[in-house]
């Protein structure tokens, strides 16, 4: 038996592919410099929880995410070049959730997945030929540098600008209401609705600070204004209550484009403010309960079942690459 | 054959999440297709390595359902009730396989396509191919018929049937009637018949015994059936017979009138009490029914002592041995009368006169007992082995202590008395039950004492038996049917009727004498009678007896079901199928009870009446 010894310049690294994953996406640093103004609904000052509704509110929400998973580090190792370069193959998927109020029904829609290699700045396709014995379909992008972060912060921008193709195609927004996972993204179209889980910034101060806990169910704070890179009018709602815990807990942060019309936005904040807790999840059901909705952890299950078995993937292309 | 059968349904496919092996699989339905218990599907896999498909072939034994995507038992509020949980509704069914062609015992491939086996792959499924001779004998849930191999039945490849289940509901008798029927109207089977048929050809001539035990139920099969329907009628056609009630035959009628193809049906019912000699009436509420009597010359020919004492505590001390002993000094003793009326005196053999190597009838002498009942048998025998004032006579008792002879006195006088045993032995012209007049002999014994049941089924056994012994021919068939099986044969203890009937079982399947047994519950039966049966069916099972293992030929799922199964819904075992089937038939055409008879509208005004006299005369 011979050895090409060309076969080699693509192996798979033995590292945890998970290895690095926390690095904080590109697209997601804000600047320091933006401001935040408070009185755009109601003085700052008169700041107190707002009663919402859902008169005419659309029968229809839907609720859009996104997942990705980085399968496998790829180290290419052309003559040319003289230390290994590093590649990433990885899997996105995302997809809807169309929960119909009326007849009490959720169903899956456009649930997409893609898998990609990215390469770093300055490789050739032509060096991962040896990939497609794998028999596995996948597409091909480029990193704006060599640096794992920028591999990572590519595979993202991969899943955000498939989640945003899913809500150009699903969403109607005369007929529903769209909400996304996580902040909001100059990708998605207007009137995408982010919803935020976490709260690791702090946006407000005074009156309007002390407003936030203060909530009950069905009711938000007014709204404020983001102004940063991406201009947004953002408020709080109550989506369930922790018993023994800080008043913080079961609060969730909502955002929409600036683009949109103030009254239009105070029309889905209202709508937001009874709607999402209906969707909150019991306390004993998910670790991250109530704020992570039912409907969005079932999207994530699902979009991660499409993705397969990732041990079958690895085996498949450790096949591909090492086996002559 | 082992194409893809492209014009059947497709159901679904073999599920991915679980292993299939080739005992079972399951399916993941399609969104518009349904399974049910005991539907019969087909899979064609391409197996690697061979030449040809492979057609896996199963039955439905379980049907389920569930929501995909559900983590926890209570998320069925937020599917159902709010509607915030996507999740898929799955329906899926588990398939026990039944046969595989080519036989190639290779598990059907995850992911294929499962159809519906309908048509000839139906009949591939449950092995129609395979049969020797079919015979309807049910219908499937979708209407088409369900057949037996009658090789397994008639005694060309296995022989008898026994059939269980809880009473009450009268499915036992109505299916071995129904299966009666299907036998006997032969015109399916002749038609279908390539080679020789050996109960097509000989179906006027096959004879059945039947004994009616409860209420006057057999009494009406030449009735028609009231609530007889349409759909019924439909059955029926589908099972290839016309629906019409037995034809009833009496004693001396004419048989001209009777209409071909139809099977006939005579009644027997023992004779009222104190009817004299010139006119024998049947204990019956109805017409066409003839009584049957034995006659004292009658009953010792035939050894019919032995069936007097039936009961098993009789079997275990010397009264076996003092009762043969007695049987064999009557039958040498025993001389006719002159009068021909079947009577008989006891006289040494040495004073016998003979002609032409008979007996030469006698006038009674002085002191001389008349037998002409077994009230005076009795006292005939007793004059023998337990005279007054007299030693006993040696030739009759032996060495047999004076215990047993008192015991033995001691019963049969007991069973002597009239509302025994005592109406069934009688003089008069001869009476006894004619199995040759029709296709089906119905001998009604519900109003006797137990103890002269016995010994009426007892005593025909033998007959019936003892024809076929001398004869030697296995056709035509000769078929019992008898119901409370547990009680002529049961698990423990010994009797005569016991022992004939295992005889039966073991030899009767080369005689031509097929049992059909109906019990309530198989595990009160002795096992040579049950095992020898290759035909089993079963009705509703009492959830305990259903667990025993003698209804280990049931899949486990049938079992469960069994528990719950209606009024003409049965579960069917036989060799030529390695599975149960459950099947449906159709309601008969002639009324299983009296409530059932189609009453013309005279006899409507009259039926009250009918009955409030039959309650006086009972």
């Amino acid at each position: 038996m011979t050895t090409d010894l060309s076969d080699l310049s693509l192996s798979i690294s033995s590292w945890d592919p998970a290895y690095g994953s926390a690095v904080d996406f590109r697209e997601f640093q804000e600047s320091d410099q933006q401001s935040v103004d408070d009185s755009v609904e109601m003085n700052s000052k008169k700041w107190k929880p707002l009663h919402g509704n859902i008169i005419d509110a659309p029968p229809e929400i839907l609720f859009v995410d996104g997942i990705q998973r980085i399968e496998a580090r790829l180290e290419i190792y052309p003559p040319e070049f003289e230390v290994p370069q590093l590649a990433l193959w990885a899997a996105t998927g995302a997809g809807a959730v169309c929960w119909n109020r009326r007849e009490r029904k959720s169903e899956f829609l456009n649930l997409t997945h893609r898998r990609v290699v990215v390469l770093p700045k300055g490789i050739e396709i032509s060096h991962i030929e040896r990939l497609k014995r794998a028999d596995i379909d996948f597409e091909i992008c480029h990193a704006v540098g060599t640096e794992f972060s920028d591999l990572q912060n590519e595979v993202h921008a991969q899943m955000a600008e498939l989640e945003s193709q899913i809500v150009r195609a699903t969403a109607n927004f005369s007929g529903n209401m769209v909400i996304a996972d996580g902040r909001i993204r100059s990708k998605h179209p207007p009137g995408t609705l982010g919803y935020v889980k976490s709260h690791e910034r702090r946006y407000l101060s005074g009156r309007p600070a002390e407003t936030v806990p203060n909530l009950y169910l069905e009711q938000r704070t007014p709204i404020f204004r983001i102004d940063g890179q991406y201009p947004r009018y953002s408020w709080y709602i109550r989506v369930g209550y922790v018993p023994r815990a800080n008043k913080w807990q079961g609060i969730a942060r909502l955002e929409v484009s600036a683009e949109l019309e103030l009254e239009h936005a105070m029309r889905l904040a209202d709508i937001s403010a009874v709607v999402i807790p209906i969707a909150a999840p019991p306390l004993y059901m998910d670790p991250r309960a109530p704020q992570n909705l039912v409907p969005i952890a079932a999207l994530e299950r699902e979009l991660r079942r499409g993705l397969g078995d990732p041990e079958l993937l690895n085996r498949k292309l450790r096949v591909a690459l090492h086996e002559a | 054959m082992s194409q893809v059968p492209e014009m059947l349904e497709r159901v679904g496919r073999i599920v991915g999440d679980a292993r299939t092996n080739t005992r079972e699989f399951r399916i993941i339905l399609d969104d518009t297709s349904y399974l049910a218990v005991d539907d019969l599907v087909v899979v064609i896999s391409d197996i690697p390595g061979l030449n040809d498909p492979l057609a896996t072939y199963g039955v439905v034994i379980e049907s389920e359902s569930t929501y995909e995507g559900v983590t926890y038992e209570t998320d069925v509020r937020r599917i159902a009730d709010s509607g915030v949980l996507p999740a898929e509704l799955v329906r899926t069914a588990t398939v026990a396989i039944t046969r595989m062609i080519p036989e190639i015992w290779t598990a059907p491939l995850a992911g294929q396509m499962v159809h519906r086996a309908t048509g000839v792959q139906r009949d591939l499924a449950l092995y129609v191919d395979d049969m020797g001779r079919k015979m309807p004998v049910g219908l499937a849930p979708d209407g088409s018929p369900i057949f037996l191999d009658l090789d397994f039945f008639d005694g060309t490849k296995g022989g008898h049937m026994s059939i269980s289940g809880v009473s009450g509901v009268a499915t036992k008798t109505t299916y071995a009637f129904f299966f009666i029927r299907m036998l006997t109207g032969a015109r399916h089977l002749r038609e279908n018949a390539d080679k020789y048929d050996a109960v097509g050809d000989s179906l006027h001539n096959t004879r059945v015994l039947v004994f009616n035990v409860k209420g006057q139920d057999l009494l009406w099969l030449d009735t028609d059936n009231a609530d007889f329907t349409d759909a019924d009628e439909s059955g029926w056609t589908a099972l290839g017979i016309t629906p019409t009630p037995f034809q009833l035959v009496t004693q001396g009628a004419s048989i001209l009138d009777l209409k071909p193809g139809i099977p006939t049906v005579s009644f027997w019912s023992p004779p009222q009490e104190g009817t004299p000699e010139d006119l024998v009436l049947p204990q019956a509420d109805r017409t066409g029914v003839s009584p049957f009597y034995w006659t004292p010359r009658e009953f010792i020919d035939s050894g019919l002592l032995s069936y007097v004492f039936t009961d098993a505590s009789d079997s275990r001390n010397q009264l076996q041995f003092l009762l043969e002993r007695i049987q064999s000094q009557l039958q040498r003793w025993a001389v006719d009368l002159a009068d021909g009326t079947g009577a008989v005196v006891l006289r040494h053999p040495n004073e016998h006169e003979f002609i032409e190597g008979k007996r030469v009838p006698v006038a009674p002498r002085v002191g001389e007992i008349t037998i002409n009942s077994l009230e005076s048998l009795k006292n005939g025998i007793r004059y023998f082995i337990d005279p007054d004032e007299i030693e006993p006579h040696p030739d009759w008792v032996g060495s047999i202590e004076r215990g047993t002879i008192l015991a033995f006195i001691r019963r049969l006088e007991a069973a002597a008395r009239i509302n025994r045993l005592g109406k069934l032995v009688r003089v008069g012209g001869k009476m006894s039950v004619d199995r040759d007049l029709a296709t089906v002999t119905v001998v009604d014994i519900h109003s006797l004492h137990e103890l002269a049941q016995r010994f009426v089924v007892g005593a025909l056994l033998k007959e019936t038996f003892e024809e076929k012994e001398e004869t030697g021919s296995r056709t035509p068939l000769s078929v019992v049917v008898l119901d409370e099986m547990n009680k002529y044969a049961p698990i423990h203890g010994e009797s005569p009727i016991k022992d004939m009937l295992i005889d039966i079982a073991q030899r009767g399947r080369s005689l031509g004498v097929l049992l059909i047994g109906a019990q309530q519950s198989a595990s009160r039966v002795a096992p040579d009678v049950l095992e020898n049966a290759s035909i089993r069916v079963t009705g509703r099972l009492d959830s305990a007896e259903s667990e025993r293992s003698q209804y280990g030929w049931m899949l486990p799922s049938t079992r469960a079901r069994a528990k719950l199964l209606k009024p003409g819904t049965m579960v069917l075992g036989q060799p030529a199928v390695p599975l149960p089937v459950v099947l449906k038939f159709p309601r008969t055409p002639w009324a299983t009870r009296g409530e059932e008879r189609l009453v013309s509208s005279t006899e409507e005004l009259f039926s009250g009446l009918d009955s409030s006299l039959s309650e006086d005369i009972e």
